[in-house]
C-alpha cells in the first residue's frame, strides 16, 4: 500500500498546547488538542495519538506518515537548557561568538545587554592554522592545539563541541581534520562542524549557527529517539518527518543531526497552512497572525508565497538558515509588546496588561469573513488586499485597524459573551510595525520581521489582544 | 512620569500607527541602502543614516541607524534648501557634502528628494552615506593629518543631482573624475537614490491615505510628542550646573599637545543647555567638528540619560539647547580640515556623558573606549587598479552604575557594525590576523568596564598608504565613583617583529607583510574595586578577563588554583588594601 492511500498524522507542540490532526484514508480530518507536557513532550503526544486513533477508528498500522512540528528547539534556546557546549576556533578569533557584529538593535539605551553567549569564553579554545579567502593554506593546522582543546573541554564536562575556523567556507580541510581528531580522541562527544552546516562567508553567523546546532543537538537526538520509540511502540510503522523552518519537511534522522533547520518548525507550519488556506479562499496576499500560549508570530504571504529569510535570531542568538519570513515570537509571558506609551485624559483609564495563558482570549467582532480559524489557532487577518509598493508598516497598520474592534488591549479573563471594553487606556503597536524598525539593523536579516524585546514599564504596557473565539480555536485545515 | 505630564493624544492608536508607519519608511530606506550599496563601509559597517523631514526641513523620523547622524540631516537639508537658486520641483534630487554648507565631512554625501503630493511638497526623503573615497590626498579621504579642507577631497556645494527626474551628467562626470573608485561612488549613490525613491512611494501612499494636510499635521504632532516627552524627562533631572573637561590626545599635527573639550550642562526646570564654551579653538589636524555633529553628541548623552524613548525628531532638538562657539573644534569654520572629525564627536559624546554624570550621579555610565577608531588602507595593485579598505571599530563601554560595561559592543554614539573578517579578506588585499578581546584589560571597579578589543591588519599587496585615526593613548577612559580608568589604546607596527610603537593619528607607508596591531582602549570602571563581588572576579578569572595578579592586587580577591574564592584570605587582603 502506498503512503498516500493511508492516514496521515500531524502533531504540533506549542508552548501551551499540543495539537493533533489525523487525515484518514478517506480524507476526513480529525483533530485533538491537549496541554503540552513540558517535563516530557512525548507524554502528551502518546495521549493524543491514542485518543485520536481511537476516536477516528484508525488502526496504528494504517498510519502512513507522521508529520511533526515542535518548539523544542526555540524553547531549548530561550530557556537555555541545551548541552554544555565548547567551541574550537582559529587563534586570534576566540571571541567571535561574543563580539557578534558589534552593533546593537537599540539606540540611547545604556542598560543594553547582549544575550549571554551559549559558550562562555572559558569554553572557547583556539588552534593555530590559517586558511585564506581563496582557499589556500597560509599556516598549517596545529593538531596539537586541537588535542589540547579536546583535553581541556573534556575535563570541563563539555558534552557537545562546535568547530568553526576562519575561512572554512572556502576550504574546510582544517575543520575536517580537526573533526577527525576530535572523533578519534572523544568518540562520544556531539560534534558540529561549521562548513557542514553553513558553508558561507561570514564567521559570526557561521559560528553562531554552528554553536546553536551543537547546543540543541543532544536534546533533539534524545527527543527524537524517544519519539520514534513511542510511535513504534504503538504499532505505527510510518516514517517520521519534521517541519523545517523553511516550510519543507525533513526526515527525523536528518533533523537529529542538523536541528538548526527545524528551530522555527512550528511557526513555519502555521504560515504554510495559512497560505494554503489563503489560496483556497482567493486571498493570495495576506498577513498571518499566529497566537499561541507563549508567543505570537506574524508573517507576510505575498502572491501566495510566504517570504523567505536567511538570518534570524532565537533568544538573541543569530541563526542563519533558510526559513519562512515569519516575524514575531514576542513573548506574551511578559506584558507589553511595545511602547503603548499613552494615557488619555479619561480618569477611569486602566492600565492593562496581558498575561499568559493567552489562549483564553475571547471575543471577536471581526466579521467572520475576515477571520478563519486554522490549525494551531492561526488567523488570517488580512483579507483586505495588500497594495504593492506600500510600505510594510502601512500594511501592518491596516491589519491592526481591521482588528481594532476586537477587544484590543482588554484583559484576558472574561466570558465569551462579554462585550469587549472600549479602548480608552492604551495604544497598541501591532507586532509587525514594531518589528519593521528592528529589521535591518539588529539582525541584518533579509526582511525578517521581528519585534523588539518588551521593555516598557509594566503599568504602561498593553498588548493587542486580537480576539479569538473560543469556539473557533481549533479548526480543520480546510475552511468550512 | 505621571499622567498629568504625559502628552494627551486624541486618538492614541491612530497616532502610534502613524508613528510606526513613518518610522517604518525611514527604516525601509536604511534597509535599501544596506542591500544595494557597493562599499564595505555601508553594506558591512553601516555608516549611513536615513530620515524623513517635513516640508520645512525639520526632522520628522529617523531610521534606526547612527546616533552620530541624529541632527545632521535637517541641518544639511535646511542649508541646502536655503542655498537653492531655483525652485525645487518634482523629480529633483539635491546633493551636498560640504561641511561648510551644512554637511559634516566630505565622505558623507547627502541626498534629498522632495516628495510631492498634488503638486505640493509634503516631505523630504533624506539619506546620508559615508562613501569609500571622495578624492583628496589620502585614499579613503579620512586622513587625520590634513590641514585644510582642500586636501580632503571634492567639495559638493548644495546642487541638483537630478532635475525633474533627469540626472545632471555634468555633475556626475565631475564627481566621478575626482574620486579614486568611481564605480563605488556611483553604486553607493544609486543605493542612496533607491532609498529616496522607496521613501517617496511610501510617503506618498501614506499622505494619500491620511490626506496631505492631515499628514503634515501628524508630522507636527509627532514632533510635539517628542518635545513633550523630552521636556518631561528633563524636568525629572536635578536642577544645577556641572562642567566636565576631557582631553583629546592631540590633533596628529602638534603631536603630544592635548586638546581640551569642555562641556557645561545647565539645567533648570524643563530647560537644559549643553554649552561647549571653553573648548579648544579649531586645530590644524583634520579633527574639527561641524555644529551638527557636536549637537548629535550632546543629544546622545542627554537622550541616553533621560531614557525616555522619545522618537528621534525635531522635538528633541527643541527641548535641548546646544551652544558651540564658532571657530572652536566644536564648530569649525573655513578652511579647517575635518575628515577625521568623527573622533572629536565620539570624544565629545564621552565628555557630554561626563557632564551629565556630574549633574545626575548614579545615572550615567563611566567612560567608554572613545572610538570608533578608523583604519584606512589604500593603494594600487600591480595593474594600477585602486583598492581602498575602510574600517571603523569601537567595542568597550564604561561600567554602568548598576552593572559591568559591555565588551565587544559598539559605543552608544557610534553604533556601527563590524566588517566581518572573512568579508574583509574576500574583498581586500588585507588579512585580519587578530580580532578578539585583550585579556585582563578592563577598567576595574565595583562594576568593571568592558575589556578592550584588538584588531590586527596585515597588508597582502606590495605597498599601500595606511591612515589611522585613534585616540585615548594619553588620556584614558575615566572611571567614576572610585572606578579605575580603562586601559589606553595602543598602535604597534609588526607586533611579532620590530614592534614599533606608533602615535594615535598618522598616515604612513605600509609594505607587504606589515601588520598594524590596534588595541582599542577599555572601558572605565564604576565604584571601588574592593567592593566587587568576589564571585564575579572569580568568573572573570575563569574567562581570562582578570589575571591572578589583578584579582589579588586590584580587587583584593584571592583565588585557588581552580578559581574558587578563598574567602578568609580575600577578606584579609581587602582589609590590607583598604588600609
Amino acid at each position: 500500500m502506498t503512503e498516500t492511500a493511508k492516514s496521515r498524522l500531524a502533531i504540533d507542540i506549542g508552548g501551551t498546547f499540543t495539537d493533533f490532526i489525523l487525515e484518514d484514508a478517506g480524507g476526513e480530518l480529525h483533530s485533538f488538542k491537549t496541554l503540552t507536557t513540558h517535563e516530557d513532550y512525548t507524554r502528551a503526544i502518546g495521549t493524543g495519538i491514542d485518543r485520536l486513533l481511537s476516536v477516528a477508528g484508525v488502526a496504528p498500522a494504517e498510519v502512513g506518515q507522521v508529520l511533526h512540528a515542535t518548539t523544542l528547539g526555540s524553547n531549548t534556546l530561550l530557556e537555555r537548557t541545551g548541552a554544555k557546549t565548547g567551541l574550537i576556533t582559529t587563534k586570534g578569533f576566540r571571541d567571535v561568538l561574543e563580539i557578534r557584529d558589534l552593533r546593537m538593535p537599540r539606540l540611547y539605551d545604556q542598560d543594553w545587554d547582549k544575550p549571554e553567549t551559549l559558550v562562555r569564553r572559558r569554553w572557547r579554545r583556539v588552534a593555530e592554522g590559517r586558511m585564506l579567502a581563496d582557499g589556500t593554506e597560509m599556516a598549517p593546522l596545529s593538531e596539537n592545539d586541537i588535542r589540547e582543546a579536546v583535553a581541556f573541554l573534556k575535563a570541563g564536562g563539555i558534552t557537545s563541541v562546535a568547530v568553526c575556523l576562519i575561512n572554512s567556507y572556502a576550504n574546510p580541510a582544517h575543520e575536517i581534520r580537526a573533526g577527525e581528531i576530535i572523533r578519534e580522541l572523544w568518540p562520544e562527544v556531539h560534534l558540529s562542524l561549521s562548513h557542514e552546516l553553513l558553508p558561507e562567508e561570514g564567521e559570526y553567523p557561521r559560528t553562531s549557527t554552528c554553536v546553536i546546532n551543537a547546543y540543541v543537538q543532544p536534546v533533539f537526538k534524545d527527543y527524537i529517539a524517544r519519539l520514534k520509540g513511542l510511535i513504534a511502540g504503538r504499532g505505527i510503522a510510518a516514517p517520521l518527518f519534521f517541519m523545517q523552518s523553511n516550510g519543507g519537511l525533513t526526515p527525523a534522522e536528518t533533523a537529529a543531526e542538523q536541528p538548526i533547520h527545524i528551530i522555527e518548525s512550528g511557526p513555519a507550519a502555521g504560515v504554510v497552512g495559512a497560505s494554503i488556506l489563503g489560496a483556497a479562499t482567493g486571498t493570495e496576499t495576506m498577513i498571518t497572525l499566529d497566537i499561541g500560549g507563549t508567543t505570537a508570530k506574524a508573517a507576510l504571504v505575498q502572491d501566495g508565497r510566504p517570504g523567505m529569510a536567511t538570518e534570524f535570531q532565537v533568544g538573541g542568538h543569530v541563526l542563519q538558515t533558510e526559513r519562512l519570513l515569519s516575524g514575531g515570537g514576542f513573548s506574551l509571558r511578559v506584558p507589553a509588546i511595545d511602547l503603548a506609551a499613552f494615557r488619555t485624559s479619561k480618569p477611569n483609564a486602566i492600565p492593562l496588561r496581558v498575561e499568559r495563558p493567552f489562549c483564553g482570549a475571547l471575543h471577536s467582532s471581526i466579521p467572520r469573513s475576515r477571520m478563519a480559524g486554522l490549525k494551531k489557532g492561526a488567523l488570517i487577518l488580512g483579507a483586505t488586499p495588500y497594495v504593492p509598493g506600500r510600505p510594510l508598516s502601512a500594511l501592518f497598520a491596516l491589519t491592526v485597524a481591521l482588528s481594532r474592534p476586537a477587544g484590543l488591549g482588554r484583559p484576558i479573563q472574561g466570558g465569551a459573551d462579554q462585550a469587549p471594553p472600549a479602548v480608552t487606556a492604551c495604544a497598541v503597536t501591532p507586532p509587525g510595525s514594531a518589528a519593521v524598525p528592528q529589521v535591518p539593523f539588529s539582525w541584518r536579516s533579509r526582511g525578517t520581521l521581528r519585534t523588539r524585546h518588551p521593555r516598557e514599564r509594566p503599568e504602561r504596557a498593553t498588548s493587542g489582544a486580537w480576539g479569538i473565539r473560543r469556539d473557533r480555536q481549533v479548526q480543520p485545515l480546510i475552511p468550512a | 512620569m505621571t499622567s498629568e505630564t504625559d502628552p494627551a493624544i486624541a486618538d492614541p492608536i491612530a497616532f502610534q500607527l502613524f508613528r510606526h508607519a513613518i518610522t517604518g519608511i525611514a527604516n525601509e530606506m536604511a534597509l535599501t541602502i544596506f542591500r544595494t550599496a557597493y562599499s564595505g563601509v555601508l553594506k558591512n559597517i553601516m555608516d549611513y543614516s536615513t530620515a524623513i523631514c517635513d516640508r520645512e526641513g525639520r526632522l520628522a523620523a529617523q531610521g534606526l541607524s547612527l546616533p552620530g547622524h541624529l541632527c545632521s540631516i535637517p541641518v544639511a537639508l535646511k542649508a541646502t534648501l536655503a542655498a537653492m537658486n531655483e525652485p525645487v520641483a518634482e523629480g529633483d534630487v539635491l546633493v551636498m557634502n560640504d561641511p561648510y554648507s551644512g554637511g559634516m565631512h566630505l565622505p558623507d554625501i547627502f541626498t534629498f528628494k522632495p516628495v510631492f503630493v498634488a503638486g505640493e511638497v509634503v516631505a523630504y526623503a533624506c539619506a546620508v552615506c559615508h562613501h569609500t573615497d571622495v578624492g583628496g590626498r589620502v585614499a579613503g579621504s579620512n586622513a587625520s593629518d590634513s590641514t585644510e579642507i582642500f586636501q580632503e577631497g571634492i567639495r559638493i556645494p548644495p546642487l541638483k543631482l537630478y532635475r525633474k527626474g533627469e540626472v545632471d551628467r555634468t555633475l556626475m562626470a565631475m564627481l566621478e573624475s575626482n574620486v579614486r573608485m568611481p564605480d563605488r561612488l556611483r553604486g553607493d549613490l544609486r543605493g542612496q537614490l533607491a532609498a529616496c525613491r522607496i521613501a517617496e512611494q511610501g510617503v506618498q501612499a501614506l499622505a494619500k491615505t491620511e490626506g496631505a494636510e492631515a499628514f503634515v499635521g501628524k508630522l507636527d504632532e509627532l514632533m510635539s510628542y517628542s518635545e513633550i516627552l523630552t521636556r518631561n524627562g528633563i524636568r525629572n533631572l536635578p536642577d544645577g550646573e556641572f562642567t566636565f573637561t576631557d582631553y583629546i590626545d592631540d590633533d596628529g599635527i602638534d603631536v603630544g599637545k592635548p586638546i581640551p573639550l569642555v562641556c557645561t550642562v545647565r539645567k533648570s526646570g524643563e530647560k537644559l543647555v549643553m554649552d561647549w564654551t571653553g573648548t579648544s579653538p579649531q586645530v590644524k589636524g583634520a579633527i574639527n567638528n561641524t555644529f551638527s555633529y557636536t549637537a548629535a553628541a550632546s543629544y546622545t548623552a542627554v537622550k541616553t540619560v533621560l531614557g525616555d524613548g522619545a522618537p528621534n525628531n525635531d522635538g528633541v532638538f527643541r527641548a535641548i539647547e546646544v551652544i558651540a562657539p564658532e571657530g572652536t573644534i566644536a564648530n569649525a569654520v573655513m578652511p579647517a580640515a575635518c575628515a577625521a572629525r568623527g573622533l572629536t564627536g565620539f570624544r565629545m559624546a564621552d565628555c557630554a556623558f561626563g557632564a551629565m554624570a556630574g549633574l545626575a550621579p548614579g545615572r550615567v555610565l563611566a567612560c567608554s573606549d572613545g572610538g570608533n577608531t578608523n583604519v584606512s588602507i589604500g593603494g594600487y595593485d600591480g595593474d594600477r587598479k585602486p583598492f581602498i579598505f575602510v574600517d571603523f571599530v569601537s567595542a568597550a563601554w564604561g561600567a554602568r552604575p548598576w552593572k559591568d560595561g559591555l565588551e565587544g559592543n559598539t559605543t552608544l554614539f557610534a553604533n556601527m557594525a563590524s566588517y566581518s573578517t572573512e568579508t574583509v579578506e574576500s574583498e581586500n588585499p588585507v588579512l585580519i590576523t587578530v580580532n578578539e578581546f585583550v585579556d585582563d584589560s578592563a577598567g576595574a571597579g565595583k562594576f568593571r568596564g568592558g575589556v578592550a578589543m584588538r584588531r590586527d591588519y596585515m597588508l597582502l599587496e606590495d605597498e599601500a598608504v595606511l591612515s589611522v585615526r585613534a585616540d585615548r593613548q594619553a588620556f584614558r577612559p575615566w572611571g567614576l565613583e572610585g572606578g579605575h580608568d580603562g586601559a589606553p589604546g595602543v598602535n604597534v607596527m609588526n607586533p611579532d617583529g620590530a614592534a614599533e610603537k606608533l602615535v594615535s593619528k598618522f598616515t604612513m607607508a605600509m609594505r607587504k607583510g606589515d601588520v598594524l596591531s590596534h588595541c582599542l582602549p577599555s572601558g572605565g570602571g564604576y565604584g571601588n574595586p574592593l567592593e566587587r563581588d568576589p564571585q564575579a572576579v572569580a568568573e572573570d578569572w575563569l574567562d581570562d578577563f582578570v589575571s591572578t595578579e589583578t584579582a589579588r592586587d586590584i580587587y583584593g580577591v584571592i583565588l585557588t588554583a581552580e578559581g574558587a574564592v578563598d574567602l578568609p584570605a580575600t577578606q584579609a587582603r581587602r582589609a590590607e588594601l583598604a588600609a
